[in-house]
């Protein structure tokens, strides 16, 4: 079995595949007997010169009707029972709160740790071209520990943005007045982007940040050296 | 076939739909230069070339339609599907109302409503105004379908005098409300009530100008009789949405802690 | 029928063009505008290609990007997409049934001029100073900063296009209810007809939703109120729900006269009536309706609460039946037909196949578990570039070179129109195929540069390279066109032999288009092929 790198990316996987089988059926459904019909029923002087009538069949449109409608039911059914799953952060997640501004996140874990990372931490300061995960300064990334559940509590600060984490294929908007949320769990570790989703002015596409994925211990030792005492002020009011 | 001899109804050109559509660009272009270029004196100049050609074209598309062709009573239907839109406008601002009356139940009692509440006995006058207004215009419109035209000005005038009195003592209760403290820009409470009253208010003053028109043209209104009856039918729409208007803006408001 | 000399009524004079209340001059203006701002919105794509060619910011800065994504935001939605669809209901619709004018003819001229005058607001933005750059979403906070731009010039764009577009729809809708000649009957109308009739509905009932929206806008801005601002009760996810309460049902606005006319071109050319004519209408109303329950799958990751989620899933997915049943009927209508492969017929195939995939990509973004992954990312863009983008242009496209004579009177070069088709296919596909691709691998849009991930950056290649071919056919396509208006050989009135009765006037129309009401006998219909034959055995 194929190692899972990321929840809840497994399952968006799985509806992915469904959905894709199920289209290239009904794509050939109505592709075949299209181009069938094209070369069969085309204009052919002294042979086919004239369309020949053709009455409407009321079995063929009850059936045309039905079967999209079971279908499309189904497939919003399945989707219905993933969805409760990726939205719902399993039994002891770490909770971390999340908050955008024009451009930068703000991470913030539960001992008041905080990291930032702007638009221009992931860039090069020479050539301003953009960097790698790996080539990122280690102090703007924001470690999580791997093979954990994280639960992402999302604010903005001005406008929407949006938290997309790369390798578990989920998302969420940071709205501002409003708490959103989101989970997401990394197996392997490694560093991984996370991207704003939703437009937000000039740096929208620098607005990125880097996840450290590491193994427990190493999260706890990282989560506390170097702790800031008390800058509750500054947070933003979740 | 009734279109027979129509080649007379068509016309191929007409000059007054150009300076409407002109207008709007003009006063679009106001505002712009009000708002984004600070160019007050240009503002100025773009708002007032925009407001004479609006007139100048409203009038001269009024006189055309009164004095050429014969009455085809397609604009009674245009009016209709016009209210259909009508009702969407209205019903986005209620949308926002009403959400943030309901998310924000608690402090919209507690903190936003203006000190001593509204004044529900003046929201009474004004709706008694309006009603009148209503029954005049039906006045009016049953006149000139009788070929009463003495009548039909009259009834006009009155449905005029009515709108502009609500308008006015309207005005005054912005005003007063506005000396109190509660501003467009206080909370969702003065946007929503602001921006109720306020669109609501347009559409009166909209209503006039049609009354006014045909007040205008009612020389020509006996075998005219569908604008009588389109203004008619905009004025009891204008009417009716006072009542939503005001039972949202007022009683909704400032009643109640759900 | 006498053959009257007329002037045909695009030789008239400038003052007659200006003053003009004739809905064909009308038709053509808008066409001309709108055919202008699409290739303004094309240049402006093209750049957004350039730049995503490589990482990195190579020929414009960030800014510059993100106005570019602006401009070709809203000039392809509002001018292209919608704009073209008043182009072909203002010229067509009165022709089809047998009435002189629209309603109300001096409305008509007004609505373009609204359009015209939105028209020059849009170049105005590109004046240094006034760009926008809030897309053409203008989603409040962001819109509302300055970074975004000067939000009035978006939202009185908006205003005077909804003013157009409502005016427009007032009047094509009672057009539509009540000058239809005798013998007429909804029954007998054509399909095209019936998803103008939708369209203008949906037109009437959603365009005051977004003006509302923008008139938050504008004064939330200008006038400080509370709309979208927390702190204060706003929200501003309330302009996200007005905006898709219209914008979504817009989509149809602009896919149904596009579905309109490729019911008119595969009838014609596979010589025989719509299979399934009934349902397919109510397809049509189908698609409308439920079209205005469907807009909070554009909001599936804005944080509103997950039950709400699932609903709009439900009702989204359930609109791809009828849209599927409008797809089945085209099929069977090529079954047992006698089908030439004219250039409008190649074009509004290609159509089809265009709109099936955007179709059947469009299902998984209405499954919050698919959409939590790829909402925003490029997969979306693919997605309505397939079905907005290609399959209506070339519905357009068929439906230009399907009027062409009777518009103009001539012939187009055949070989160029397919020239242009073959590129058009081949370049759209390597585009957006590709996109599809890059947004499953999770490519955010709206981007002006990207990180290096190698499979990002071969896949940009590959789509700038397909855009550019795209535009070329496009460009070929749009000349061959322009040419033949002049170089094009005289047409018939009626070279593709239709019943349909725009086709039973001459080509071009005279200027009241006919000399007397045209009454439709009782076997008479705008897809009986076989009885306009027995007309000319008469």
């Amino acid at each position: 079995m194929k190692e899972i790198l990321a929840y809840p990316a497994s399952y968006w996987q799985t509806m992915y595949e469904i959905w894709l089988i199920i289209s290239i059926i009904i794509y050939l459904v109505v592709f075949i007997p299209g181009l069938y019909f094209l070369i069969k029923y085309r204009y052919k002087k002294g042979i086919n010169e004239k369309a020949q009538h053709v009455k409407d069949s009321k079995a063929l449109e009850v059936l045309w009707t039905i079967v999209p409608v079971i279908v499309v039911i189904y497939l919003a059914t399945q989707s219905f029972a993933f969805y409760k799953v990726q939205r719902t952060a399993p039994e002891g997640s770490l909770e971390i709160k999340v908050t955008g501004f024009m451009w930068g996140w703000e991470f913030e874990y539960p001992n008041g740790k905080k990291v930032y990372s702007f638009f221009n931490s992931v860039a090069n300061p020479e050539t301003n071209a953009y960097l790698k995960p790996e080539e990122v300064n280690d102090m703007f990334k924001a470690y999580i520990p791997a093979e954990t559940p994280v639960k992402v509590l999302l604010t903005s600060r001005d406008v929407i943005h949006s938290f997309y984490v790369h390798p578990a294929k989920v998302m969420e908007d940071a709205v501002p007045g409003r708490i959103t949320h989101m989970w997401f769990q990394i197996n392997k570790p490694g560093e991984y982007w996370v991207f704003c989703r939703e437009y937000c002015g000039t740096q929208h596409s620098r607005m990125a940040a880097v996840l450290k994925a590491v193994p427990k211990e190493e999260f706890e030792k990282w989560l506390n050296e170097g702790i800031q005492v008390s800058d509750s002020n500054t947070s933003t009011n979740f | 076939m009734a279109h027979e001899g129509s080649h007379a109804v068509h016309h191929e050109t007409s000059v007054w739909a150009l300076p409407v559509g002109l207008s709007t660009f003009a006063l679009a272009l106001a505002a712009i230069a009000y708002f984004t270029w600070h160019l007050p004196l240009l503002a100025v100049i773009a708002g007032g070339i925009g407001l004479a050609l609006l007139a100048i074209g409203v009038a001269g598309w009024a006189n055309e339609y009164f004095s050429k062709g014969h009455d085809e009573g397609l604009g009674f239907q245009g009016i209709v599907w016009f209210v259909f839109a009508e009702v969407v406008i209205f019903g986005a601002i209620f949308a926002g109302f009403w959400m943030a009356r309901v998310t924000h139940a608690d402090v919209w009692v507690r903190e936003w409503v203006p000190e001593g509440g509204m004044n529900l006995a003046l929201v009474a006058l004004l709706t008694l105004i309006l009603w009148t207004s209503s029954f005049t215009i039906w006045k009016a419109e049953h006149s000139i379908e009788h070929g009463d035209l003495g009548g039909y000005r009259l009834w006009l005038l009155a449905t005029i005098i009515l709108g502009s009195v609500f308008l006015i003592i309207h005005a005054w209760e912005w005003l007063h409300l506005w000396h109190k403290g509660f501003t467009i820009s206080s909370n969702m409470y003065g946007t929503g009530f602001y921006m109720l009253t306020g669109v609501h208010a347009s559409h009166v003053i909209v209503g006039i100008a049609m009354q006014l028109i045909l007040l205008i043209n009612s020389g020509k209104a006996l075998n005219k009789k569908t604008p009588a009856r389109s203004a008619s039918y905009y004025w009891h729409f204008v009417d009716l949405a006072w009542l939503l208007v005001a039972g949202t803006a007022y009683i909704v408001g400032s009643f109640g802690k759900f | 029928m006498a053959a009257v000399s007329y002037k045909p009524y695009f030789s008239a004079g400038l003052k007659e063009w200006i003053f003009t209340t004739d809905h064909k001059k009308i038709g053509i203006m808008y066409g001309v505008t709108s055919l202008i701002f699409f290739i303004i919105a094309g240049l402006s794509a093209l750049a957004i290609r350039l730049e995503l060619f490589q990482p990195g910011l190579q020929y414009m800065s960030e800014d510059s990007y993100n106005q570019a994504l602006t401009i070709h935001g809203v000039l392809m939605q509002f001018w292209w997409a919608v704009g073209i669809w008043s182009s072909f209901g203002n010229y067509l619709l009165p022709l089809m049934i047998g009435a002189r004018d629209v309603a109300f003819p001096r409305l008509n001229a007004l609505s373009y001029w609204f359009f015209f005058a939105a028209s020059v607001l849009a170049l105005l933005t590109l004046l240094p100073g006034n760009e926008i750059r809030m897309l053409w979403t203008g989603y409040p906070p962001f819109s509302l900063n300055e970074n975004a731009g000067p939000v009035a010039f978006y939202a009185l764009i908006v205003h005077l296009l909804g003013a157009s577009s409502l005016a427009g729809a007032i009047n094509l809708v009672v057009t539509n209810l009540t000058m239809k000649a005798p013998g007429i009957s909804l029954k007998k109308m054509n399909l095209f007809l019936h998803a103008f009739l939708a369209m203008n509905v949906i037109q009437i009932l959603g365009v005051p939703a977004l003006a509302g929206a923008v008139t938050m806008l504008l004064m939330d801005k200008y006038f400080h109120t509370a709309f979208f601002d927390p702190t204060r009760g706003g929200d501003p996810l309330l302009y996200q729900n007005l905006f898709w309460f219209y914008s979504h049902p817009v989509v149809y606005v602009m896919i149904l006269p596009a579905f309109g006319v490729i019911s008119e071109i595969i009838a014609t050319f596979s010589r025989r009536e719509i299979f399934g004519k009934t349902s397919m209408i109510f397809a049509i109303w189908g698609i409308a309706i439920l079209g205005f329950m469907v807009w909070v799958h554009h909001m599936f990751t804005s944080g509103i609460p997950d039950w709400v989620r699932i609903i709009f899933s439900y009702t989204t997915v359930l609109i791809g039946v009828p849209t599927g049943i409008k797809i089945f009927n085209w099929i069977f209508t090529l079954y047992k037909g006698s089908i030439r492969f004219t250039t409008p017929m190649l074009y509004i195939l290609s159509a089809i196949f265009m709109f099936l995939i955007g179709g059947l990509t469009g299902i998984p973004l209405g499954l919050p578990a698919f959409d939590i992954a790829v909402h925003d990312s490029h997969f979306v863009v693919a997605h309505f570039h397939y079905v907005l983008g290609m399959a209506l242009t070339l519905a357009a496209f068929g439906g230009f070179h399907y009027w062409y004579p009777k518009y103009t009177g001539r012939m187009y070069s055949e070989l160029w129109a397919k020239i242009g088709l073959v590129l058009i296919m081949i370049g759209s596909n390597l585009f957006y195929f590709l996109q599809f691709i890059v947004g499953l691998e999770g490519m955010p849009r709206r981007y002006a540069d990207y990180p290096p991930i190698e499979v990002w950056i071969t896949l940009h290649e590959l789509q700038t390279i397909g855009s550019i071919i795209l535009g070329l056919g496009l460009f070929i396509a749009i000349l061959n066109l322009i040419v033949s208006t002049k170089l094009g050989r005289k047409a018939e009135d009626n070279p593709w032999q239709s019943p349909s009765l725009e086709w039973l006037v001459p080509s071009p129309p005279p200027p009241h288009n006919f000399d007397k009401t045209p009454h439709m006998p009782e076997d008479w219909d705008p897809y009986n092929y076989e009885w306009l034959e027995k007309q000319y055995k008469k």
